[in-house]
């Protein structure tokens, strides 16, 4: 084939590819860029379809509860996915909430204040929650306590949410999100990443598989059998940790008492920081990790035997500042304190 | 016809046909067309050849050549980079949009170097995005987010240096007052014991802010101490933000 006849082929080629690459490169610019709905336009004879639309799938069925006032008892079962999305929120009272294989929800609500309780399902999204009178009505407040139970596939994830009441949830192997003002919420059995948020109530987590995500102000935070990272933080609460095995883990609180038992493994990075809390580590004896402990007046000890004690010194620093390397080391542990003290020993996993 | 007649040969057959043809005299008369055809017939089979050779391919091919492709490549780039800019465009203003929508969500620009303009901007705009308008239950769940942005943003500005260090304690202490407005005008909102809650940890906060700057000024270069103030402010300014946000009681 002669050279021209190359070049023709090449440009036959060479045009629709560029054209397709535009075409693919600006198509997620429009995929991912949300516009804003378009009111429907009036039909005219110029906008009549050239070909007939295939026909829509069928809206899923919803069940809906409550009307704009609120019921003040909810007792169904529902056909549900077995991972949709369930989003529970109450003012006052208590929710549980737990998981059986079956793919339904079973929802028992009921509030003894006046009728508040709305519930809005399809087959993959349910939502449930008690409306406040005042907003919705305009008079009262008397909004009751609300006491929810609700049973669904364990593939759920769950949004849930209160103002001054308790929140359980066992099971779950979706992703869980919870936050509460003044209520304790514990959380138990879970199968993917966890996010918990809140002021005053006491927040325990076991047995999460993935990562752990916990925020408190007053209230005491309790982890235990963390599969994946922890990230905990409280003002004044207390934080405790037990049987974390995720690669990374941040603990900080301002006068909060920080506990740690477990081990650390050799590629974990754990930092804890207090300001004025003490910080208490109980690592296995199995342990090998170097830990970094700083304070500027707080007292570090150390009952781990066999630790290897350095001290770091810099000249123009007040702070004390230690490196204990137990079995030659392996993780890294940073405990950092401003008047509170750090105590480090050993027990027997 | 039946099984049982005989079978017509040939010439019986076509008796057969000229018999029903007499019988029927308009099958003879064929089909005329509606108009004559032979005009547009004519115009075609008397239509110019060109020969092959005479086709000017590669004038056509020239229309296609490399300085076109380019042409048109630049053009696509135009289009395509003008697309993204229109829609990222969009996408920003409706973020806007939601923004102004979001009622008693404190705004806080403090007025100190474009670094720390920028860093702070970026906490609002986190902030400005929450759902604090929506279901009051669910007010507090953009809290933390906010808080990591700022905090972050304002540690790394921290590292900056001294005088950056100092302007982004500023930045604090200008967004701690605007949150502690923002708590205090929601104050009648909320419920009381979840108030005192909140006043009781600030105070906690602000004894430890103050005993890290009493150690800051006998040891400035302290980076334990640094880190202590910068991590208790961020707390501070994360605390006041979620108490801003929470729901009524």
């Amino acid at each position: 084939m002669s050279n021209t006849h190359m070049k023709i082929r090449m440009q036959r080629l060479v045009l629709p590819a560029v054209i397709a690459a535009f075409a693919i490169g600006a198509a997620p610019c429009w995929a991912q860029v949300p516009t804003p709905p378009s009111p429907p336009s009036p039909p005219s004879p110029a906008d009549a379809p050239v070909s007939p639309r295939p026909p829509r799938p069928p809206r899923p069925p919803r069940t809906w509860f409550g009307g704009d006032h609120g019921v003040a008892k909810i007792d169904t079962l529902l056909p549900f996915s077995s991972n949709g999305t369930i989003d529970l929120s109450l003012v006052s009272g208590t929710m549980k909430v737990s998981t059986w294989d079956r793919n339904q929800v079973r929802v028992v609500a009921s509030t003894t204040g006046e009728p508040s309780l709305q519930l809005d399902a399809s087959s993959t999204h349910l939502t449930l929650e008690q409306t406040r009178s005042g907003s919705r009505r305009g008079r009262g407040d008397d909004i009751g306590t609300a006491t929810y139970d609700v049973t669904v596939p364990s593939g759920t994830r769950a949004s849930l949410a209160a103002v001054s009441g308790s929140i359980n949830a066992t099971g779950l192997r979706g992703a869980v999100d919870a936050s509460n003002v003044s209520g304790s919420m514990d959380l138990r059995d879970l199968g993917a990443s966890l996010n918990v948020e809140g002021v005053s109530g006491r927040i325990t987590v076991a047995n999460v598989a993935s990562d752990a995500h916990v925020e408190n102000v007053s209230g005491r935070v309790s982890l235990t059998g963390v599969g994946g990272s922890v990230n905990a933080e409280t003002v004044s609460g207390g934080i405790s940790l037990a049987g974390v095995r995720g690669d990374r883990v941040h603990v900080t609180t301002v006068s909060g008492d920080i506990d740690f038992t477990g081990s650390v493994p050799s590629s974990g990075r754990y930092d804890f920081e207090t300001h004025s809390g003490d910080a208490r580590l109980k690592l296995a004896s199995n342990t090998q990790a170097t830990l970094s402990v700083e304070t500027f007046s707080g007292s570090v000890s150390n009952d781990f035997p066999g630790a290897v004690r350095r001290k770091n010194s810099d000249p123009d620093d007040d702070s004390t500042n230690y490196d204990f390397i137990i079995n030659r080391g392996g993780g890294r542990v940073r405990v950092e304190t401003f008047s509170g003290s750090v105590h480090i020993s050993k027990v027997n996993q | 016809m039946t099984n049982e007649e005989p079978l017509m040969d040939d010439e019986q057959a076509g008796d057969a046909v000229a018999k029903y043809l007499e019988e029927n005299p308009e099958l003879l008369q064929g089909i005329v067309p509606e108009h004559d055809l032979w005009p547009a017939i004519e115009s075609r089979i008397s239509a110019r050849v060109i020969p092959m050779s005479a086709r000017p391919a590669r004038a056509a091919r020239r229309s296609f050549g490399w300085v076109p492709m380019l042409i048109a490549a630049s053009a696509l780039i135009a289009a395509s980079a003008g697309v993204t800019y229109v829609l990222t465009t969009r996408s920003v203003l409706q973020g806007r949009a939601v923004a102004s929508n979001v009622a008693n969500t404190p705004a806080v620009i403090p007025a100190t170097t474009d670094t720390q303009s920028r860093v702070v901007k970026q906490g609002e705009t986190a902030a400005t995005q929450s759902r604090v308008g929506s279901v009051a239950v669910h007010a507090a769940d953009d809290s933390p987010k906010i808080t990591q942005h700022s905090r972050a943003a304002m540690q790394l500005a921290s590292r900056q240096g001294d005088n950056d260090g100092d302007a982004m304690r500023q930045t604090y202490d200008s967004e701690i007052t605007t949150l502690r407005a923002a708590l205090d005008a929601r104050r009648g909102q909320l419920n009381p014991s979840t108030v005192a809650v909140i006043e009781q940890n600030l105070r906690v906060i602000d004894e430890a802010i103050s005993q890290s700057k009493a150690a800051l000024a006998k040891d400035p270069n302290s980076r334990l101490l640094n880190d202590q103030l910068d991590r208790t402010l961020a707390k501070k300014t994360g605390l006041l933000r979620a108490a801003a946000l929470l729901p009524s009681a």
